[in-house]
């Protein structure tokens, strides 16, 4: 099906729409890990942003990413779900983070996933799913470090305190682990069917 | 499901705050946040508590909404305090175990991010409650017409922003039905461990993508048919009107700002 700019852009609506869901349905967007309330859970919205890179190229991935980062940071100023949530009052950290996946993503799409033999498919979408959450736990503890070691920033709550700023820097890459894992399951078992479906349309 | 929705907290009523421009609020609760900042005493915290206990009351919501808002964030707030407390580097030591001191800036500091969170959590609820989600939307398109000079698609974003806003009622319905389809069927999405609990999670994206996209060729298909066009220039629906209130407000807040400063600077 050849996607006009009209249907590109209501598909982007609707991605958004299900990333506020995710955002607000707890279950739908993060896998809990143990110590909810410090931040240790498995994110999965990441991988919604690079299916519908994959699906719908890397602008309308950007718009999604960068979509999901302003409301990540919102939520961190005026209703942060976890202490791990505090790092994403930073705006580079919430929004640049996610701008990444769909940069990264886009390119992986480009080079790798298109005209890519179908008993090859499930394998690349696995190393996309795996790249999304690499690239998003990378860029997230990039910012963070950056924010604290070079900006030196303290946010609301979070003290200027080295031990501190480890502390949630392990958190994210505790998550990241776990998000890796996910990624690799979640996105070739997702996209493939969705691929197969606006094939059929 | 529904009340965990901060898109559907918005409480109908006729009073000042809902009466107010969305523009203005926006604006004034992203300002909010930086003139909190600005406060660093506790006569100063007092100010901006009166401040936000006289605008919720403005808004004619009872003050138990605002209280319900903050419960399920008592246990971070707790913890965020807590951590305040034990980890401030610097002030005189009161008491001392092993990696944890509790010093008196640190309890100080303590005290002034949980006045500081328990505000910002309230004047952000002040924006949800009394402002609807597509009046916000419409106040972000408007705030980023700026970004029209560097060829930024404002309108397109507006437009996918109100058409997202509208779509999420209809999917969270929907991924309520997938969701009882799938518990008839024998899956358990509360237990189990993390490989577990994601192979539950894909028989209800996979539909709830799919049905997505459906609708979304669905509505592209009808925008098409009734001739719609990206990059022209469109009437609007609704329209926002700033008013002599909306000014009132601005000043209020102004003169609050210069009270904050001669309190940080002068006494």
């Amino acid at each position: 099906m050849a996607i006009t700019k009209i249907k590109k852009l209501v598909l982007t609506a609707l991605f958004m729409a299900i990333i506020l869901l995710q955002t607000q349905i707890p279950f739908l967007g993060y896998i809990p890990l143990g110590a909810v309330a410090v931040g240790v859970f498995a994110t999965i919205i990441q991988f919604t942003i690079a299916i519908a890179t994959i699906i719908l190229g890397t602008k309308s991935g950007i718009i999604i990413g960068g979509f999901f980062g302003i409301i990540s940071f919102i939520r961190a100023w005026s209703n942060p779900g976890s202490i791990g949530a505090l790092i994403f009052q930073n705006p580079f950290t919430a929004i640049g983070a996610r701008i990444m996946i769909a940069i990264i993503i886009g390119w992986f799409a480009k080079r790798y996933l298109i005209n890519s033999p179908q008993n090859q498919l499930f394998f690349k979408l696995s190393l996309a799913g795996l790249l999304a959450a690499f690239v998003n736990t990378a860029s997230v503890v990039m910012t963070t470090w950056l924010g604290f070691n070079v900006m030196h920033t303290t946010y609301n709550g979070i003290p200027n305190s080295n031990l501190f700023h480890w502390l949630l820097i392990s958190v994210v890459g505790f998550n990241g682990i776990a998000e890796m894992l996910v990624g690799m399951i979640y996105v070739p078992l997702i996209t493939q069917p969705l691929l197969k479906h606006i094939k059929n349309s | 499901m529904m009340n965990k929705l901060i898109v559907g907290r918005f409480v109908p009523k006729d009073s000042f705050v809902h009466r107010m421009d969305a523009r203005a609020k926006v604006l004034l609760s992203i300002a909010y946040i930086f003139i909190i900042f600005e406060v660093t005493n506790w006569l100063g915290y007092l100010i901006m508590g009166l401040f936000t206990i006289a605008v919720t009351s403005l808004t004619k919501v009872s003050l138990k909404t605002y209280i319900q808002g903050i419960k399920p964030l008592i246990w971070l707030i707790t913890f965020t305090v807590f951590i305040q407390m034990f980890f401030a580097p610097s002030g005189h030591v009161l008491w001392n175990y092993w990696i944890f001191k509790v010093t008196d800036i640190g309890l100080l500091n303590a005290v002034y991010v949980l006045v500081r969170f328990i505000l910002i959590i309230m004047m952000s609820t002040v924006l949800t409650l009394t402002t609807s989600p597509l009046a916000i939307a419409d106040a972000l398109e408007y705030l980023m017409k700026p970004l029209l000079k560097i060829k930024f698609p404002v309108y397109e974003v507006s437009l996918m922003l109100s058409i997202a806003l509208r779509f999420v009622p209809t999917l969270m319905d929907e991924t309520e039905r997938i969701m009882n389809a799938q518990r008839a069927r024998g899956v358990d999405f509360a237990n189990g461990g993390i490989i577990k609990r994601v192979k539950a999670l894909v028989p209800i994206l996979i539909p709830l993508f799919t049905n997505a996209m459906k609708r979304a060729i669905e509505l592209g298909d009808a925008m098409e048919a009734r001739g719609y066009q990206i990059d022209k220039p469109r009437s609007r629906y609704r329209i926002l009107v700033w008013h002599r209130r909306d000014t009132m407000a601005c000043l209020v807040f102004g003169l609050l700002l210069i009270i904050l400063i001669i309190i940080k600077h002068f006494i």
